[in-house]
């Protein structure tokens, strides 16, 4: 762990007035704190390193690939179809737009034509995934603002309501439209 | 402001950069997606010229990507004069052609101002060794320093001019480039008990030798 | 339910206004019902986590609201997503700090066998190798009901477990470990790819 910890950079830039409240012991100094990967407030797994003088974060380095899944290496060897499951999983607030964005670009590289029927479908599926990431949206972002709880859970209502109408279209759908992998 | 063709880019660039030696690599498929090779001599300043001509300003670098082009071989088939039997003729000859290995770098360019795009361009590097080398285009799109960083991490092509090239995604002792297509993931598998095609290749090197039976799982049933 | 006590004194007490149980009864229902998970999550089984411990699903029936950020007041990780070998050692960590008596249950095909990403290269196949897990659930993802059905497994198990005994529950056997080796950054894998105390690689019987 220790060797995978990057010194940050020494500081260029001038010191600065802090208002009083901020002012603390370690004034002038900077404290270098590993936030992450697994940390209540991030979202998903992400690693920041950020240096803080008192309570002002000077300068921070992302780190990340806690979630680096390879899709693209798995992609070589599968086929067109078969890739199409993972993308599900690249963005799981938003899976079926995914599909659609990967379908797309599958389309144009081998010039095919779909039926209006299935983009009237697409664009029903679409919908339906961005209202409930929106839901999710409003949840999380209320709930990371203070509101603990309860934002969230009316926003995992409105969610689940969501699911029940996309059933009728995709069959089980609720995170990924896919459950199956075809390969 | 519609966009160029790829000829008109490439000439106004060429007429800009003087020496710069730019390539047009079409695509024949049904997409279309035609892409510039660019010379890594003069690549910055081929991609300064992108980004600030008022016509083109492509300052929306979208994606940066790798690629990993094995060592190939060409056939070609070549009509050719012969003097077969005391008369000339044509006659078909099929020609081989070496491709050595090499990595790409491909970076998608747009452009917010004018709202056009998409315009490809790539860099090749001379060779897949370890230490393959590209300039670094981070000073023009400042959004290609993290990508360049992930195709250091996954392809092993080296930024020159990175201000901070590490490796992203896998962790800093790791040092294989995963994404080369060449790249053998450790062997920690469980082998499920009925494997087929490429699993079963691969669990068969873990089997156990049973000395009489050997050979004969590969033996087909007479019709 | 303890075998000490005879069913039908205890049922006839009962009757009279006279609540019998033993200790190991009162002990297992207390820990059993107020299971508090770890707030963790790691890829898209968390969403159905969280879609779990929220309305309409509502994990908190079953004692199992509180999610703590911290690992040291959690009883039981949910292992909910794809573990990368980047997050591995983290994930064993977090269990070695957690206090015992702790329990992991493995959600998704992920984290039982690395599921659809096995074949890669930055993925682990299995949270098994390094940490003892008490409940798998298959799925990609499970629904949220199947991972009540793991809670309510989970629930049961530990109703099940001695006090005392020979075969009293393992973090009441002071030779059992409750902490296990985090793995190092290899410069090809983990290192050790496994930790050969816990995991067993399945044999594959070719007769
Ligand atoms: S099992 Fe499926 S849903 Fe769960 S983390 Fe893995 S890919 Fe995502």
């Amino acid at each position: 762990m220790s060797a995978t910890i990057q010194t940050l950079a020494p500081a260029a830039e001038q010191p600065r007035q802090l208002p009083p409240q901020m002012t603390s012991r370690l004034e002038g100094e900077l404290l270098e704190v590993s936030m992450g990967p697994q940390h209540p407030s991030t979202h998903g797994v992400f690693r920041m390193n950020v240096a803080l003088e008192g309570e002002i974060v000077r300068r921070l380095k992302p780190v990340f690939g806690y979630l680096h899944r390879n899709h693209e290496k798995i992609g070589e060897n599968t086929s067109y179809l078969g890739s199409m499951p993972y993308t599900d999983r690249l963005d799981y607030f938003c899976s079926m737009t995914n599909n659609w964005a990967y379908a797309l670009s599958v389309e144009k590289l081998a010039g095919i034509e779909v039926p209006e029927r299935a983009e009237y479908l697409r664009v029903i599926l679409a919908e339906l995934t961005r209202l409930q990431n929106h839901a999710s949206l409003l949840g999380f972002l209320l709930s990371d603002m203070g509101a603990w709880g309860t934002p969230l859970m009316y926003a995992f209502r409105e969610r689940e309501k969501i699911f029940r109408v996309a059933i009728w279209f995709a069959h089980d759908v609720r995170l990924h439209a896919f459950r199956r992998m075809p390969s | 402001m519609t966009l160029e063709s790829l000829e008109q880019i490439k000439g106004r660039a060429q007429a800009a950069v003087p020496g710069a030696k730019i390539d047009i690599i079409p695509n024949t498929g049904p997409s279309q997606q035609s892409s510039l090779l660019i010379d890594n001599e003069h690549a910055l300043a081929v991609a300064r010229f992108l980004r600030i001509d008022p016509a083109l300003q492509l300052d929306f670098c979208s994606n940066v990507t790798g690629v990993d082009w094995l060592e190939r071989t060409l056939k070609k088939k070549v009509k050719v004069k012969k003097v077969v039997d005391g008369e000339e003729r044509e006659v078909d000859e099929t020609t081989e052609e070496k491709i050595p290995g090499y990595l790409e770098a491909v970076y998608h360019l747009y452009s917010m101002t004018h709202k056009h795009g998409l315009v490809v361009i790539r860099m090749r590097t001379a060779d897949r060794a370890d230490d393959a080398r590209l300039p670094s285009l981070n000073s023009i799109w400042r959004s290609a320093e993290f990508q360049e960083r992930e195709i250091f991490d996954l392809y092993g092509i080296r930024f020159d001019g990175h201000p901070d090239l590490r490796r992203i995604l896998m962790w800093d002792e790791f040092q294989d480039y995963p994404m080369r297509k060449d790249y053998r993931e450790p062997d920690d598998y469980e082998y499920e008990p009925t494997p087929h095609d490429a699993v079963l290749a691969r669990a068969r090197e873990h089997y156990a030798p049973r000395p009489h039976l050997d050979g004969a799982e590969n033996i087909t049933p007479q019709q | 339910m303890s075998e000490q006590i005879d069913e039908g004194l205890r049922s006839e007490l009962q009757r009279q206004g006279i609540w019998v149980t033993s200790m190991q009864d009162l002990y297992n229902w207390g820990r059993r019902s107020s299971i508090w998970p770890l707030q963790f999550g790691l890829a898209c089984c968390a969403i159905e986590m969280i879609a779990t411990a929220a309305s309409r699903y509502d994990l908190a029936r079953f004692g199992g609201e509180i999610f703590r950020p911290s690992p040291r007041q959690a009883d039981l990780m949910i292992v909910a997503g794809t573990v990368t070998k980047k997050m591995a050692p983290q994930i064993v960590r977090l269990y070695n700090q957690m206090p015992d008596p702790k329990y992991v249950i493995s959600m998704g095909a992920c984290a039982i066998s690395g599921g659809p990403f096995k074949e890669g290269y930055n993925v682990l196949k299995g949270i098994d190798r390094y940490i003892p897990v008490d409940v798998y659930i298959p799925g990609c993802p499970p629904r949220p009901e199947a991972l009540l059905h793991a809670f309510m497994e989970l629930q049961r198990k530990i109703d099940e477990q001695k006090l005392t005994g020979a075969d009293r529950a393992e973090h009441l056997n002071a030779a059992q470990p409750s902490e296990f080796p985090v793995p190092a950054f290899g410069a090809h894998d983990l290192e050790p790819p496994a930790n050969p105390d816990v995991f067993e690689p399945p044999k594959i019987d070719r007769t």
